[in-house]
Parts: structure tokens; sequence; C-alpha cells
């Protein structure tokens, strides 16, 4: 009798780890929440939308750009009287394998994506629904998904969340619209040059992303600091790339040499001669 | 000393990446020849179909991606319009052992006939030479070589990267269009596109 119970726990504990498993999707991977950085939002201002995603250890998830294989993180916002604007990414890591490179987040990431409010905008509640899909990768990939329905209260509003306004300022990259830059293809390579007004932050070193898919051999590319205020990126040229691309633009990350933090990050862009 | 070390570090760079990118398949160039046994113990050689047109699919049966096209059958016809066309379609897997998608010939065979899978040969790469030669990024990952063994289209099976099945109808599928343009003497639109899917599990 003891046997049988034994034998009976034991195929009841298979059938659940079978069960399980063949249940797995991203969402057991990653967890995925909204906040809003006000309660209430006055018309002709902004509202943030906040995605936290916590990653299970050993996962990741991508960037905007995946690099060289994997899906990026996507939020569709449903249409509204509402304009989404562009969204903020922090800096990503690199992950490589063999002779290829993504990028994306490990651990934790925030999306933060703004939302404008027309001044013509009427006080009152509004519905607004989002969709996230994301593919979460260790030895494997999964695709997760997961949808919001939030409400908005657009009415008067002194209160400002100077907290996230902060978080923004020291965390995510701004756009460098006037930098001095000079980009030339040579021998299937891009050779990037970025003038760079250096403070003293000790030992650090650079990164860059390319936002474009498709022309660049992710593990490839390289990035120099150089001691006359200037950064050297090198890219070279992807074999399969339909053509030369006209302009180059991408997030550059300047990293604390000793514990790897992004000190400061920002996006530039640039024709190539 | 200091545009010496730039002057080096750029040597360095081109000497190394000129190396790497070598003998590398190219759109508009001759496909690489290879050869590789089949899930049934058949050798293949890709000189062997000169004079054909071939599509090189890099699978992962495993993969979120690969499963999107073939829970769909999205693949499995393709595979079958243009192997009835007399178009020879190799599925390559590059998975190395212990890998995700690597499997022995039985569960390959079998995956192949649960999905009733059409191509012509299912090739094993487990130490991923013929991937790295023909830089096979992700799994779905599409090539199609033409009768005088150009290639001629490289890149994503379709235009919308997702592992959603109901995008497959919404996709215009590249593969199916640079083949039907092809065969029929028109030029090919998209030569090339970014490939979309898991990383081969190379080892």
């Amino acid at each position: 009798m003891k046997n049988i119970s034994i034998v009976l726990i034991l195929i009841v504990l298979f059938t659940f780890n079978t069960l399980s498993n063949n249940k797995k999707s991203g969402n057991d991977f990653t967890k995925v929440r909204l906040e809003l950085s006000n309660k209430v939002v006055e018309p002709g201002s902004q509202i943030l939308l906040i995605y936290t995603f916590i990653i299970d250890k050993d996962w990741h998830i991508y960037w905007r750009n995946p690099g060289d294989s994997g899906l990026p993180t996507k939020i569709d916002i449903e249409d509204n009287n509402f304009k989404v604007e562009d969204y903020y990414w922090l800096p990503p890591i690199k992950f490589q394998w063999d002779e290829f490179t993504n990028y994306g987040y490990k651990d934790s990431t925030k999306i933060i994506v703004p939302v404008s409010i027309p001044q013509n905008t009427k006080f009152g509640k509004y519905q607004l629904k989002s969709s996230v899909s994301w593919l979460v990768c260790k030895e494997e990939c999964l695709p997760g998904k997961q949808n919001f329905i939030t409400t908005i209260e657009v009415g008067n509003n002194s209160e400002i969340n100077s907290e996230i306004n902060e978080i923004i300022l020291n965390n995510y990259p701004f756009k460098l619209n006037n930098i001095m830059s000079s980009a030339k293809i040579n021998n299937d390579t891009l050779f990037y040059k970025i003038a760079y007004n250096s403070i003293n932050y000790g030992k650090v070193y650079t990164e860059f992303f390319p936002l474009e898919e498709g022309y660049y051999v992710y593990s490839g590319i390289k990035c120099e600091l150089t001691t006359d205020n200037e950064i050297h990126i090198i890219l070279p040229l992807d074999n399969y790339r339909e053509k030369d691309p006209d302009e180059i633009s991408g997030l550059l990350v300047i990293r604390n040499y000793d514990n790897h933090s992004p000190i400061f990050s920002f996006y530039v862009k640039s024709k190539i001669n | 000393m200091r545009l010496l070390k730039i002057f080096s570090f750029l040597l360095i760079f081109l000497v190394g990446y000129n190396l790497y990118a070598e003998n590398k398949a190219k759109i508009g160039e001759n496909a690489p020849n290879f050869t590789l046994t089949d899930s049934y113990g058949k050798t293949h050689k890709l000189s062997d179909f000169a004079g054909k047109y071939v599509v090189l699919e890099w699978i992962n049966f495993d993969c979120p991606f690969v499963v999107k096209h073939y829970k769909s059958e999205n693949m499995q016809k393709l595979q079958k319009e243009f192997t009835d066309k007399g178009v020879i379609w190799l599925a390559i897997c590059s998975s190395a052992e212990g890998k995700q998608g690597h499997f022995d010939n039985k569960e390959i065979n079998k995956r192949i006939n649960d999905y009733k899978a059409k191509m012509t040969a299912y090739l094993i790469d487990e130490d991923g030479t013929v991937g790295k030669l023909y830089d096979a990024k992700v799994t779905p990952h599409m090539y199609i070589i033409n009768p005088e063994g150009k290639l001629i289209y490289q890149g994503a099976i379709d235009d919308i990267k997702s592992t959603d099945t109901e995008d497959v109808n919404k996709a215009k599928n590249y593969v199916k269009i640079a083949l039907e343009s092809a065969m029929n003497g028109k030029p090919i639109e998209t030569k090339t596109s970014v490939p979309y899917g898991c990383s081969v599990k190379y080892k």
C-alpha cells in the first residue's frame, strides 16, 4: 500500500512538472508593472507611463535594437486622443555569444513612455489601454505579453513628480543635436569621430550602440575615448547590408571603468560623407 | 606616441576584420560549398544541386520563431509549393550537442513527420561550420541560391518580427517573393533583409 502511494505521488509530481514545463512563457521569467508619474495631469502637459520589468536571474530582454538576434521589447498604446512621445530607454548592456552580440537588459529595467495631453482635453477620467510584449532569453527564448488598462485623470494639478524627473535626468540618455562629428566609410568600415568636451570622471570607457539594424557587424564595433577630446568609433559594415548607410545614429555610453555603471549617455546622429 | 597608438589600433582592427570577412557568403557571389549529413544519414553536397534553386533554412524546432512558422504551417506550405517546382529545400540545424534544438535523428524525423514538413533534407551542422560560413545568426535565417550557384537572397522569412502565428498572413514573405521573381526571370526587389529569431545555438 505504501509503495502504491509513493508511485502515485511520483506520477502526480511528474505530471505536474511536465504540465508546468509545457506552459512556460516569457511571463514566467519577467514580471511587468505599470505606474503613472502623476495622479492627475493638466491639459497641455505630460504624464509618464513607467513600465518596470523585473527579469529573472540569468535571463535577459532586449533593447530597441536587439542586436544580432532576439526581439525589441515593444509597448503598444491603443489609439486615443493623447500623443505618445518617444520612449525613454535606459542604456543597455551587451550580451556576447560566439561572434555575435545582443543589446538588452538583465535583472530589471524601466521603459518610460511620455504621453502628452492636448490643451483642449476636458477634465475627466480617461482609460488608456496598452500592451507590452517582449522576448526573454537565457539558453532558450520565450515570448511574453501583458495587457494593461490604466486610468488617466485630467484636471488641475499642482503636484509635480520631481523624483521621476530626476531619475530621467540622471539615468536616461539625452539627445545631442549640435555635435562636432565626422563619419566616413572606407574599406567596408565606418569611421565615426565625435568631439567630446571631457570632464574628469576618472577612469572611464565608452560604448556605442547603433540604432539602425542591418548595417553593422555588432561584435566588431570598437569605441575609444582619445586623450584629445574625441571619441573614435569603428563600425565594420555587414557583408549582407542592402546598401551603405547615409547616416549613423546611435547611443553613446560613458561608463565607469571599475563598476561598469553608466556615468552618462547620449544619442548622436550624423551624416556620412 | 598617441598617433602611433591610434594607428596600431586601426591596423590590428582592419587586419583582424579582413581575415574574419574572408570567405564568408555574400549576395551576388558564389555560395560557399559545403557537405553535410541529413537526419537519415545521407550525405549532401551543395554542389550536387547545381542547376537548381536551393533554399537554406536555419532551423531549431524549439525556437518560438521557428514554432510560429511551423505551427501556422507557413513553412511547410512554402516548402511544398517550391519543392513541387523543383527547388531543393535544405533545413540546416547548427545547434551544438547539448544546446537547444539539437536532437538525435529519431527525434528530428519524428518532428518532421509531426509537422508534415516538406523540406528536401534536414542537415546536421552540429559543429557550426556551415552556419558560420553563411553567417547564420538566427533561426529561421533564410538563404536562396540560384541555379548558377550565386547567393541571391539572405535574411528574414518575412517582414513582421514576432512570434505570433497571427502575423503570418499579414506579413510580406520575402522568400516567396524572391523565389517567384527569380524563377520568372524578374529582378529580386529585396535581396537582403535583417533576419529575426532566436540566436543559433553554436557550440
